[in-house]
């Protein structure tokens, strides 16, 4: 027992801490911003709190891992963001009918504006798709009590549970005190025999499935005593309806434009299954409902539908009718422009635009093994005709889209590329096809689609950039990094040997940073009839300049440009992209910003005079 | 007390996230209420990045609306100005007078000069400070997070002081790296008389 000092915390910290609080026995998750902190601090305090964590090979093992250990009666949480959850889709879609017996919570944050994702959908509506009970906390501190709870209500359900975080609750910072965090000894693993329960399959799922909406529909009362719903003001003429971080910005607005006396605030914790009768009883107490929610209108909806069942006539606004929008993140301003429309207020001034400004598109650090493994592609694509379709997978090496490269044709989702790439080569594209994969990715969702393209036999070249680590989330370890998440070492996947045993003949290994070998690799591997793999290995530069300062190691020296042999082409800014290179407006000449290099060198063979000196040469 | 909106802002790698949990670290440490809000994601590689600090009672969510900053404490010229809506009327904006360009137009010049599009501003030579700071003392960290976070100390209506500033910083450096950053503080007081 351990009573802990109020202090600052990250939402995504809380929420680790909550889960701790909780006993949780068992964690497992896969990187994803802005998700990524929960797991980091669950590994920070796992030698402390005895639980089990790990970082696994994507979201639907990690679902399953923790599905495991709740049918074996663990407290379990499985950690991703949103996009996760569609990996995870066949493991939850069907655990929702077996059930758990202790409390299994999957933590989905979600990603309202695409700040750091490809679409941002909503979590409570896959929540409902799945059938699993949903949670959404406010802010930080409710991250804490409700990630606590979210155990208690999914082992008083015996169901999964989502606990829904945003980008404002995981990376939102609030003074929380934390209580007395008990070390609860771990329980132990106990696998009930249920035959009719555990094997899901053709009557026994429909039975399942009976039982399961049973208890969705009397969830509500089985939850009473929980502190899900809370009411404010007492005002008649507007009845608000909030869930989720938009509460806050609710509170905000409703100071901001002093109507406290004109409204009456209802906030949802838990938007599924639905609290119809405490929507209804508010509705009986207010002239009118404005629905206040980020994305989908799924608290809107159910509030019409509740409405209708219980033959309540009473106007609702929100985005139906285009009140409030649906795409992106909601702020107060956004929120105060919806009730001033409502109540019909008098407008207050309005914000000054945001100056028009040239944006700042992340690019590749110093010292990338990818920049180097991208120029030796631009440069064997000088000698492949016709042009190579760039089918793109997420990691750090999508910014091949970016300037200098802007290379990449197609983007989807992870392990998309290699899986499109062979549609486009059976589609009979008349051009080579070439699949990126990073090998987080890889071992994520890639290694399916890579056994397709082999074993059907498809004209496609797969570069994979091995840079060992899950590096644009923060560095977490894959099975191809050769350490675990919680630092003792394991067995490094060998990718090469990976995909010769799927089945590939031609396959070249090449190292990053020799950028002429990755050329020459790709010029053979494109121009190949059949399916063909470079593998471009070179350690995470990030990383290894972390670990080369744990290990007191001195800097590399910085490289430099020679004035008097630059001749001012720019070929070095304009087809290598390293931030470290910059333009003398002046001079007239290329320079190296010696805070910035890191001694690559990569960028020498870029300069066709030889101007870029350092190593053994300075 | 009434709120306070301190938006902290400039590109990845520049210490604005630190920046911003010291400040609410000293804020918090006198029982103020206060909340964070940080956007991030990708900045690493260099994109934008921003910190909400918001103080008091009132404050619920992370995020300044338009209009309600207090002060404005940008280490990139055209980081601030990418914020400038988010100023008060009655705003301060501190600014690290480097520029740092994207790197695709650094060739083209399409960067104008801050002073064509903002006037009330304290502009700071922190870049140059923190340089010859960390020189000094050997070290491979940036210290222009706390040069500017100093120099927002010496303006009467900040809700940190100096000695407040100091003492968190004390709470969060080792004896190694304290003196260089306590440097900093000092240096970017000293930027503030100039």
């Amino acid at each position: 027992m351990s009573e802990k000092k109020t202090r600052l915390m990250l939402g995504n910290e809380a929420i680790a801490w909550g889960a701790v609080a909780a006993g949780v026995d068992i964690a497992a998750g896969y990187p994803g911003t802005p998700s990524s902190e929960v797991l980091q601090t669950l590994i920070n305090l796992a030698a402390e709190y005895g639980h089990y964590v790990e970082w696994s090979a994507n979201e639907k093992v990690a679902v399953e891992c923790a599905a495991g250990a709740a049918v074996a009666g663990l407290r379990s949480m499985a950690v991703m963001k949103h996009l996760g959850l569609n990996v995870a889709a066949d493991a939850l879609t069907t655990l929702a009918y077996t059930g758990v017996r202790g409390g299994m919570v999957i933590l989905s944050a979600g990603d309202a504006q695409c700040h750091t994702s490809s679409n941002e959908q909503d979590a409570r509506v896959f929540a409902r798709f799945a059938k699993i009970p949903v949670l959404d906390p406010a802010d930080p501190k409710e991250g804490f009590s409700y990630a606590k709870m979210a155990f208690e209500i999914s082992e008083a359900l015996e169901l999964p549970l989502i606990l829904n975080s945003t980008p404002r609750l995981s990376h939102a910072s609030l003074a929380i005190n934390l209580g007395t965090i008990d070390k609860v000894p771990h329980r132990k693993a106990e696998f009930v025999d249920d035959k009719s329960r555990w094997i899901c399959v053709a009557a026994s799922a429909l039975k399942r499935h009976r039982w399961l909406n049973a208890r969705l529909a009397e969830a509500l009362d089985r939850l009473s005593a929980f502190p899900l719903i809370k009411r404010l003001y007492h005002g008649k003429r507007l009845g608000i309806v909030t869930n989720g971080v938009a509460y806050n910005y609710v509170l905000e607005a409703v100071e901001a434009l002093g109507i406290r006396k004109d409204v009456s605030v209802l906030k949802l914790g838990m938007s599924y299954p639905f609290p119809s009768d405490a929507v209804t009883s508010f509705a009986n107490e207010v002239d009118e409902i404005v629905v206040i929610e980020e994305l989908e209108p799924f608290v809107e909806d159910q509030t019409r539908v509740a409405l209708q069942k219980a033959a309540l006539s009473i106007k609702v606004h929100g985005k139906n009718e285009g009140l409030v929008p649906i795409e992106g993140e909601l702020n107060p301003s956004i929120v105060s422009a919806a009730l001033i429309q409502v109540l019909g207020i008098e407008r207050r001034d309005v914000a000054t635009p945001p100056f028009e400004l040239p944006r700042r598109p992340p690019i590749f650090c110093p010292g990338c093994p990818h920049r180097s493994t991208y120029y030796g592609l631009r440069e064997a694509m000088k000698q492949v005709s016709p042009q190579p379709l760039i089918v793109g997978d997420i990691g750090c090496y999508t910014m091949v889209s970016s300037y200098p490269f802007e290379m990449l044709d197609t983007l989807l989702c992870m392990g998309a590329g290699a899986g499109m790439a062979h549609g486009f080569s059976k589609a009979r594209l008349d051009r080579p096809i070439l699949a990126i994969m990073g090998d987080s990715t890889l071992f994520h969702s890639g290694l399916p689609p890579l056994a397709n393209i082999a074993y059907n036999n498809s004209n496609v070249t797969v570069l994979i950039l091995d840079n060992r680590y899950t590096a644009m989330t923060g560095f977490q370890p894959n099975p191809g990094t050769g350490v675990r998440a919680t630092g003792e070492s394991a067995t490094r996947l060998s990718i090469e040997k990976v995909v010769r045993s799927l089945g590939f003949g031609h396959v070249n290994v090449v190292p990053a940073h020799d950028s002429k070998a990755v050329s020459e690799a790709l010029v053979s591997a494109l121009t190949f009839q059949g399916p063909s793999i470079v593998i471009s290995e070179g350690p995470c530069a990030l990383q290894e300049q972390r670990l080369a300062a744990k290990r007191g190691e001195e800097r590399r020296a910085p490289f430099l440009v020679d004035p008097d042999a630059c001749i001012g082409c720019r070929a070095c800014l304009t087809t290598f992209g390293c931030s470290a290179i910059q333009w003398e407006m002046e001079a007239n000449k290329a320079m190296i910003d010696p805070q910035k290099c890191v001694g690559c060198g990569d960028c020498v063979v870029v300069c066709q005079v030889g101007a870029i000196k350092g190593g053994s040469d300075a | 007390m009434r709120e306070t909106n301190i938006l902290i802002t400039g590109i990845g790698g520049q210490g604005i996230i630190s920046a911003s949990r010291l400040l609410a670290q000293a804020v918090q440490s006198t029982g103020e209420k206060v909340i964070v809000g940080e956007t991030f994601g990708a900045s690493q590689r260099e994109g934008s990045v921003m910190s909400n600090v918001r103080i008091g009672q009132t404050v619920y969510g992370p995020m300044i609306a338009p209009r309600t900053a207090d002060f404005l404490i940008s280490f990139e010229p055209y980081e601030a100005l990418r914020c400038l809506h988010s100023l008060a009327p009655q705003g301060i904006v501190i600014v690290n007078t480097i520029p740092s360009i994207p790197f695709r137009d650094q060739m083209s010049g399409v960067y104008p000069p801050l002073e064509e599009k903002a006037k009330a501003v304290f502009q700071l030579h922190a870049t140059q400070s923190a340089v010859e700071i960390v020189k000094k003392h050997e070290s491979r960290h940036d210290v222009t997070n706390v040069i500017m976070l100093g120099a927002a100390t010496a303006l009467d209506d900040f809700p940190v002081d100096e000695t407040l500033l100091k003492a968190t910083l004390k709470g969060r450096f080792k004896q190694s790296s304290l003196s260089m950053n306590l440097e900093a503080l000092e240096a970017g007081r000293a930027l503030m008389q100039e």
